[in-house]
This record gives structure tokens, C-alpha cells and sequence, in this order.
């Protein structure tokens, strides 16, 4: 079809406005002066402050150990669960496969109520543990409807193949299935990291008064005042980002 | 199989446990506990009430509710006019370009939400950037104090929600089979026919979802109208924050929860009937 | 005297500084069945794409009963096309899609209906109306796409390999169908294929189209027995290209005498036979090193690989052909060669 310059006119321009605050907390990271209406010079102050910050340095920990630890209950969960419904399907089943999805469903401020008031209910002390339940829940529905998805669209045949040449079934599984599904367990597995480390509304609820997440601190020290070692901590972050999604990118070019 | 029957229980045996123990239960509980009544000093009186739902009739939280719902349509509204052209036309660059965009809009979807927003609090801030902009053009000369309004909010509700927008509408559009909109051309329809008639149609699922992905969020990105509008923006979100955290009123809270929890899915099913999904899990 | 319904003058386009047509004129006949005839690549499916107005030429005229409309909008023009993947509009019914170019242009309801049924029944899909293209078969989504473009009554109708998609007997079945709808209706069909069997089944004239250009425009008959290059020849005839004393010949298979006919004059060693299509075919190397096909009728031939005999040929079975070296360049002959390959 002929094409038109507009469309890119237009995706460029929206493009472009999505970076603008991202661009200042950079350039504002910088900025000698704590009042970021003014220039007051280059300078890595924030910087120096940032990395003294013993508090964020802890929130940074608990909020990877958070992710990595609810990553991996949602990946042994979830994809087992897909195996198993996939292998047999029944309306409880189907149920249950629905509940499991709720978390990712309704807004996040009521599976935060609801969690706050049964873990107090439960007598369950606030903290990692409740963290981590919390999270599990909300990342096992990316992992579960990825391997579903691509169990749903795998050929059967390859599985009879395999028993047909003689393997076990734990073979089979180990041999063909796993591999097939790896795949969608990485990109299910990331989703899942990103919003577990990203999470700010269910973590409050459910985070005792000794732990912190770093998103949690982010957010109070944000409503609390204007502190300039954001900016740094935003800008460190988003170069990690970009460092690991552009890792990504050039892996995908170099597999196609 | 007979084979596979063996141990399809035990690899259930798991989200069974799980989903049950910590997602049927606590929604249980929590429709329980709307029921139920504060107790004097700390924690729930088991005692049966329909006070709670009683209170949201209240006009200053019936208020809260339509204002949490008219700024969700608002900024899912904004979402969908500024995302579904973007996402559509993303789908008909070529592969090259069609990568780059997906990189450019991953950034910042993988950058921490709460640090996007601070952004924007250097661009709204009084004698901020925007004012400085503005102020250098000769359009205003006062601050425009556009931090802690509800433009503001409305703007960080968008930049919040509108990559799940592009996101759908771009996997719907890629579908999208260029001969259809040919053939439509050659059947004499105009540009602009032919894109209501075939391309609109065809990509309308991806726009529903979307429009799902973002209206169900954000009545509950209560951090948003905190950050960017002050306490002058009262959500349900926030009265529901603040009345499990401060408040210690939990059943109220659970109220609450449950009427949002009902509408949530009747969005849901709506979004169902309208175009046909069978499973959930396709929305996301 | 013939009716030029359709005149196309010095086409010429390029993608990315790539010639795909390199000055083309064609002058189509009203009522007539024309088959552009080419292999992949060759630039077949650009030409259509221009003449129905999806792409537009870089030089050159498209004029239609006498009008240029060669920047005109697609949906303006009163030309059809089927669309190699049919293109039938998923969220619509098989009436919906038939009706949609009459919707477009506002006739009134009951007629749409009306005219539906009508060509539905005319491509034997009657109370079809209601089904989703989805559950049609390839065969059935063939005959929709048909009646969507045909119920515009167009002038022209482009076909872009419409029965590529078919299984053999399908595909048979479909040729005699289109030839009948064509006759019946009397509507100019341009048809597009790299299929030299399907072109002379079907079409009133042949135009053969290679690296874009047009190689030879005429009647099947034409086209197979007078071949004016050595590409339309092969492409068209499988026929041996052979040179002697610096002129090409074409030589079809089925014309190359074995053993004991007076033409023989050749003598050759017999290096391969092999049975295919219902054919005997027996590859023999000449003396000087150039190799010639011979097919014939029946299960064997009474001769050993590796045995020498003598062929030949008749005088008028050789037709000169100006040599355009086939397997000259690459692209196009290559995937001729490749393509005889499977069909033999």
C-alpha cells in the first residue's frame, strides 16, 4: 500500500513526550542546587548521598530478595498448575485457573485490603513473609497464562513421539515439554520480577514496620518532601533498564 | 493418557492449595468482614451489620465513588484516543522500526512507576519547567500551580496506563491483514470507510482490552492522586488506604473493596460479551 | 475488429531503486479472458496492483475505456480484484462480505440482498449466506471472494493466482468454473499465474512476463507453437533449447524422434530415463556436449541407459526463437528451471 508520513509525525511526537519527565530526573540528578527549579551546576552530590544512603541500599535488597523469592514459588506454582490443567480439563479446573487469575484482575488496592485483613485476622506478623505471599499471588498469573498459552499451541504429537521412542515420562517432560516451555517461563518470569519490584500499593498494606521495599521508600520519601537523591536513584535505575533491555534486544536480534 | 492421569494431581496439588489458601479465602473473608461491625478499640466485632454499605450511601463517600469513577473514564478516555492511533500505527511500521518503538516504550514501562511520576512533579511544579516554558513564550506570566490539580493527576494517569494501551491495540493491529483493507479499497470503499468498516472492526478487541487494562487500574492507583494532586484528590483508593491504615476501620474498608470488587467484574463481563472471549486469561 | 477496454502505456516502477517493471504496454480486450503468465519475481503481481490502484506506477498511463485513471483511487475505479489469500473479511458473513462493495456505494437494502442471493447462487454457494468465512473450505472461500468481487459488476476483473491455494482437482474443477463464469457474464478477466497449463486452459490470449517485461503477447496457440524467444519456449512448451550454427532452436519434447525415422540424423547416448506424470522421458547427450529431453507415451522405451542411438526432429517441430540465454541470469530462470523441475 503507499504510505503516509503522518502516522510516524504523530508516534514520534507521543514518543517523545513520554521522555520528557525522564529526561529532566536526569538531567535534575545532576543539579547541584536542591531546588529543582534553579541550576545551580554539575555536580554527583546526589549521587555521593544516594549510595550513603544506608536505608535505600536495604530497601534495594529486600525489595530483590522480595522478587526473586515470589518469582520462584510463581514459576514452581504456576507451572505445574498449567501442566496439570492442561492434561486434564474439568470445570473445577477451569474454576480454579479463574481464581488464580483474579489477582491480576481486579485493582490492586483491594487484594492489598484483602490481604492486610486476613494476615491480621491469621495473627501472621508483618514482614517478608507476608510480602512474599502477597507477591507470589499477583506473579503466579503471568507465569500460568504464558505456559498455558504455549502448552495450548504445542503439538501433542511431540510428547507421544518421545514415549513412542521409549522415553519416561519424566523424561519426556525433562527432554521435550521443559525445553519447549522455557521460554515462556523466562518472559512470564519477567513480567512477574518487574511488578513484584515495581509494586508500591499491595506492598504498603502488607509490609511490616521493619521492612522495607524500595518502591515503599521511594513513595514515602516522595510524599514526605522534594529530595533531589530521587532524581539520582531514578536516573541509576533507568540505565539499568535500558542495560538490560537493550542486552535483551540485541540476544533477540541474534537469535532471528 | 493413562499415564499422564497419574500425576496430573500432584502437579495441581499446588495453585489448588495456594489459589484456595490465599486468594478464594481472603476475597471470602473480605465479603465476610463488609458485614461485619468495628470493634470499640482495635480489630472486628463478629457481629452481623449492614452499616458498612450504609455509610457508602453517605454523600461525602458516595462523592468519593463517582469522583474515582469519573476520573477513571476521563483518563481511560485520554488513554484510548492517545494509544489506539499510536498502537495501530506502530503495528504497519516494518519490523526494523516496529522493534525500536517496542524498545522506546519498554523503557519506561520497566522503570519504576513512582519514579515516571516524579518526573512529571519537575514539569508541574510551580515556577517548574512547564512554567519556565510557558513563562519564556509570553503565555503566562503567574505559576500556573498545575501541581496538585487534576490536569495533573489526569496526565499521570495516562502516562501510567498508556503503554497497556498501545500494548493491546498494537498486538490486535499487527494481526491486522493488509489484503483486508485492499480488498475493501478495491470494493470501493474510501480511506477512511474502509478503516471503520475493516481495520476498526478487526482491531476493536484490542482497544476493549485495553480499555479494560486501564479502567480497572485505575481506580485503585490511589499513589498517583497522592503524588500529583495533594490530598485535594479523594479517591476510593485512598479512603480505603486510609481507612485500613489510619482509620483502623476495617470492615468499612472491606465494604468498600467489595462494591469496587463488583464493579470491576462487571466490567469484566461486559468486556466478555462484547467480544465473545471465552477465557479471562486472553485479556491479559 | 477487437474492443480495447483496457490500455496500459510504458508502465514502469521500481521499489527501493529496484526495477520490477521496465516500461510496459498491454492492451486488453474487452470480454477477454487475458492470463499474464510469468514465475515469481517476475513482476505479475505488481502490474495487477497497479491496475487495480493499490500501488501506483512511477511512469506510464492506466487508461480504462478511454479515461486515464491511472492516479485515481482504488476505491474509484469499477475494476475488481480476487485477492490470492481470497481476503474475506473474518468479521463479517459470507452474505455481509459479498454485499459490502453494494453497501459501500449505497444501494438501497433489499436490492443488496437480491443481487447476494443471485451471484451466491451463481457460484453454487446458494444458503451459504449466513456461514463465517472461517468455516468455508479453501474451495468455498474461492467461490465468496468470486461473488464479492463480481456482484460490483466491474469492468475489469484482476485475479492474483486465485487457485494457488487449491489441491489439484480443485483446482481443475475451479478452472473450467471461472472460464464458464467469464463466458457467462462477459467480463474481461485478467488472470495472474506462473502456471503454463492453467494459461493455456484457460485464457483467449497469453501474455508472458519475465524480469518485467512482457517476453511474447498472443493466443495460446500462438504462444505454444510460435514462441518468439527461447524463455517463452521453455516456459511455456518445455521445450529443449538447442543451438546449431549460431541460431537457436526450440525443440518441444514430445517432438524429438527416436531411432530409426529418417529425421534422425543426431547421434546421441542415452544417460537417463525416468517416469513422471504419466510420461516416459529420456535425457540424451548429443555429441557436442548439448543435452536434449525426449518424452513419450507409455511405461518404457525399448533402448538402455548408457546405449547410443540416433534422434532428430521434423524441420517445422525446430522453431527459431531469438536466444535470450534462459539460464542466463539468475532470478527468474532459476526458479523456472526449479519449478519445471516439479512438474515434470
Amino acid at each position: 500500500m503507499k504510505t503516509k508520513k503522518w502516522p510516524f509525525v504523530y508516534v514520534g511526537v507521543i514518543t517523545a513526550i513520554t521522555y520528557i519527565p525522564i529526561l529532566l530526573t536526569v538531567v535534575y540528578s545532576f543539579n547541584e542546587s536542591k531546588i529543582s527549579s534553579v541550576w545551580g551546576g554539575f555536580s554527583l552530590k546526589w549521587y555521593v548521598e544516594l549510595f550513603r544512603d544506608r536505608d535505600i541500599g536495604e530497601a534495594l535488597a529486600n525489595s530483590l530478595i522480595l522478587a526473586v523469592s515470589s518469582c520462584i514459588l510463581a514459576v514452581v506454582i504456576g507451572t505445574t498448575g498449567a501442566l496439570g490443567m492442561h492434561r486434564k480439563k474439568s470445570r473445577i479446573n477451569d474454576g480454579v485457573a479463574y481464581l488464580s487469575m483474579l489477582p491480576i484482575m481486579i485493582p490492586e488496592i483491594i487484594l492489598g485490603m484483602v490481604f492486610l485483613s486476613v494476615f491480621s485476622f491469621m495473627g501472621l506478623p508483618f514482614g517478608m513473609v507476608t510480602l512474599v505471599i502477597a507477591h507470589t499471588t499477583f506473579c503466579i498469573p503471568y507465569i500460568y497464562s504464558m505456559v498455558k498459552a504455549r502448552l495450548a499451541g504445542m503439538d501433542p504429537a511431540l510428547e507421544e513421539a518421545a514415549l513412542d521412542l521409549g522415553a519416561s515420562p519424566v523424561r519426556v517432560f525433562f527432554d521435550v515439554t521443559l525445553p519447549l516451555i522455557l521460554p515462556a517461563i523466562l518472559s512470564g518470569c519477567v513480567l512477574a520480577f518487574a511488578m513484584s519490584f515495581d509494586d508500591v500499593v499491595i506492598s504498603i498494606f502488607v509490609t511490616g514496620p521493619t521492612v522495607n521495599t524500595l518502591p515503599v521508600k521511594i513513595y514515602t520519601k516522595m510524599k514526605t518532601g522534594v529530595t533531589p537523591e530521587i532524581n539520582a536513584l531514578a536516573t541509576v535505575m533507568l540505565a539499568a533498564t535500558i542495560f538490560i533491555l537493550f542486552v535483551a534486544h540485541l540476544l533477540g536480534r541474534r537469535k532471528s | 493418557m493413562n499415564k499422564k492421569k497419574d500425576n496430573h494431581w500432584m502437579l495441581l496439588a499446588p495453585i489448588y492449595l495456594f489459589t484456595i489458601l490465599f486468594v478464594a479465602l481472603p476475597i471470602l473473608y473480605m465479603f465476610l468482614l463488609s458485614f461485619l461491625s468495628r470493634a470499640q478499640v482495635w480489630g472486628v466485632d463478629f457481629t452481623f451489620t449492614l452499616d458498612n454499605y450504609k455509610k457508602i450511601l453517605e454523600p461525602l463517600y458516595l462523592d468519593t465513588f463517582v469522583q474515582s469513577l469519573k476520573l477513571a473514564l476521563v483518563s481511560t478516555v485520554l488513554v484510548a484516543l492517545i494509544g489506539y492511533p499510536y498502537g495501530f500505527f506502530m503495528a504497519r511500521m516494518n519490523d526494523r522500526w516496529k522493534k525500536r518503538m517496542m524498545l522506546l516504550i519498554m523503557i519506561p514501562f520497566w522503570t519504576s512507576g513512582l519514579i515516571r511520576l516524579y518526573g512529571w512533579i519537575i514539569v508541574f511544579r510551580s515556577n517548574g519547567v512547564l512554567d519556565k516554558i510557558l513563562q519564556g513564550m509570553g503565555l503566562t506570566e503567574e505559576p500556573l500551580k498545575l501541581l496538585y490539580s487534576y490536569p495533573a493527576v489526569v496526565v499521570g494517569m495516562i502516562y501510567v496506563l498508556l503503554p497497556f494501551m498501545i500494548l493491546s491495540v498494537y498486538s490486535s493491529a499487527e494481526k491486522l491483514d493488509d489484503t483486508l483493507v485492499e480488498a475493501a479499497r478495491d470494493l470501493g470503499a474510501s480511506p477512511f470507510k474502509a478503516f471503520w468498516t475493516v481495520s476498526f472492526k478487526l482491531t476493536l478487541p484490542g482497544l476493549l482490552s485495553g480499555v479494560v487494562l486501564s479502567f480497572i487500574p485505575s481506580m485503585g492507583l490511589f499513589f498517583i492522586a497522592d503524588i500529583l494532586g495533594g490530598n485535594k484528590i479523594v479517591l476510593v483508593g485512598s479512603v480505603i488506604q486510609e481507612q485500613v491504615t489510619k482509620g483502623r476501620n476495617q470492615p468499612f474498608a472491606a465494604a468498600l473493596s467489595a462494591v469496587l470488587m463488583i464493579l470491576t467484574s462487571l466490567m469484566i463481563r461486559l468486556y466478555r460479551k462484547i467480544t465473545g472471549t471465552a477465557k479471562l486469561e486472553n485479556i491479559v | 475488429m477487437s474492443d480495447v477496454i483496457l490500455q496500459l502505456n510504458h508502465i514502469k516502477k521500481s521499489f527501493g531503486g529496484f526495477p520490477v517493471l521496465k516500461g510496459l504496454d498491454l492492451k486488453v480486450n474487452r470480454a477477454e479472458f487475458l492470463t499474464l503468465l510469468g514465475a515469481s519475481g517476475c513482476g505479475k503481481t505488481t502490474l495487477l496492483r497497479i491496475i487495480a490502484g493499490l500501488e501506483d506506477p512511477d511512469e506510464g498511463q492506466v487508461v480504462l475505456e478511454g479515461q486515464d485513471i491511472t492516479t485515481m483511487e482504488p476505491n474509484k475505479r469499477n475494476v475488481n480484484t480476487i485477492f490470492q489469500n481470497y481476503a474475506l473479511f473474518p468479521h463479517m458473513s459470507v452474505a455481509e462480505n459479498v454485499g459490502y462493495g453494494l453497501k459501500i456505494r449505497k444501494v438501497p437494502r433489499a436490492e443488496i440482498k437480491d443481487k447476494v442471493e443471485k451471484m451466491l447462487y451463481l457460484v453454487q454457494m446458494e444458503g451459504k449466506g449466513g456461514a463465517s468465512p472461517n468455516q468455508l473450505s479453501g474451495g468455498q472461500k474461492q467461490r465468496v471472494a468470486i461473488a464479492r468481487a463480481l456482484v460490483n459488476e466491474p469492468k475489469v476483473l484482476l485475479l492474483d493466482e486465485p487457485l494457488g491455494a487449491l489441491d489439484l482437482k480443485l483446482r481443475q474443477h475451479m478452472q473450467l468454473e471461472l472460464k464458464r463464469l467469464q463466458k457467462q457474464l462477459g467480463i474481461t478477466f485478467i488472470y495472474i499465474t506462473h502456471d503454463q497449463e492453467e494459461a493455456i486452459n484457460m485464457s483467449d490470449r497469453i501474455a508472458v512476463m519475465r524480469n518485467g517485461i512482457l517476453e511474447q503477447v498472443g493466443t495460446p496457440n500462438e504462444v505454444y507453437y510460435h514462441p518468439r524467444t527461447s524463455f517463452v519456449a521453455d516456459f511455456v512448451g518445455n521445450a529443449n533449447i538447442l543451438k546449431f550454427h549460431g541460431e537457436t532452436f526450440a525443440v518441444r519434447t514430445e517432438n524429438v524422434l527416436m531411432n530409426g525415422e529418417e529425421a534422425c540424423v543426431h547421434p546421441a547416448k542415452v544417460l537417463e530415463k525416468s517416469f513422471a506424470g504419466g510420461q516416459l522421458r529420456i535425457l540424451f547427450l548429443l555429441e557436442d556436449g548439448q543435452q536434449v529431453v525426449a518424452s513419450r507415451s507409455g511405461l518404457d522405451a525399448d533402448m538402455a541407459e548408457g546405449s547410443s542411438v540416433n534422434i532428430g526432429w521434423l524441420d517445422e517441430h525446430a522453431v527459431k526463437v531469438l536466444d535470450e540465454g534462459i539460464y542466463g541470469d539468475f532470478g527468474t530462470s532459476g526458479e523456472v528451471t526449479e519449478r519445471q523441475a516439479a512438474h515434470e
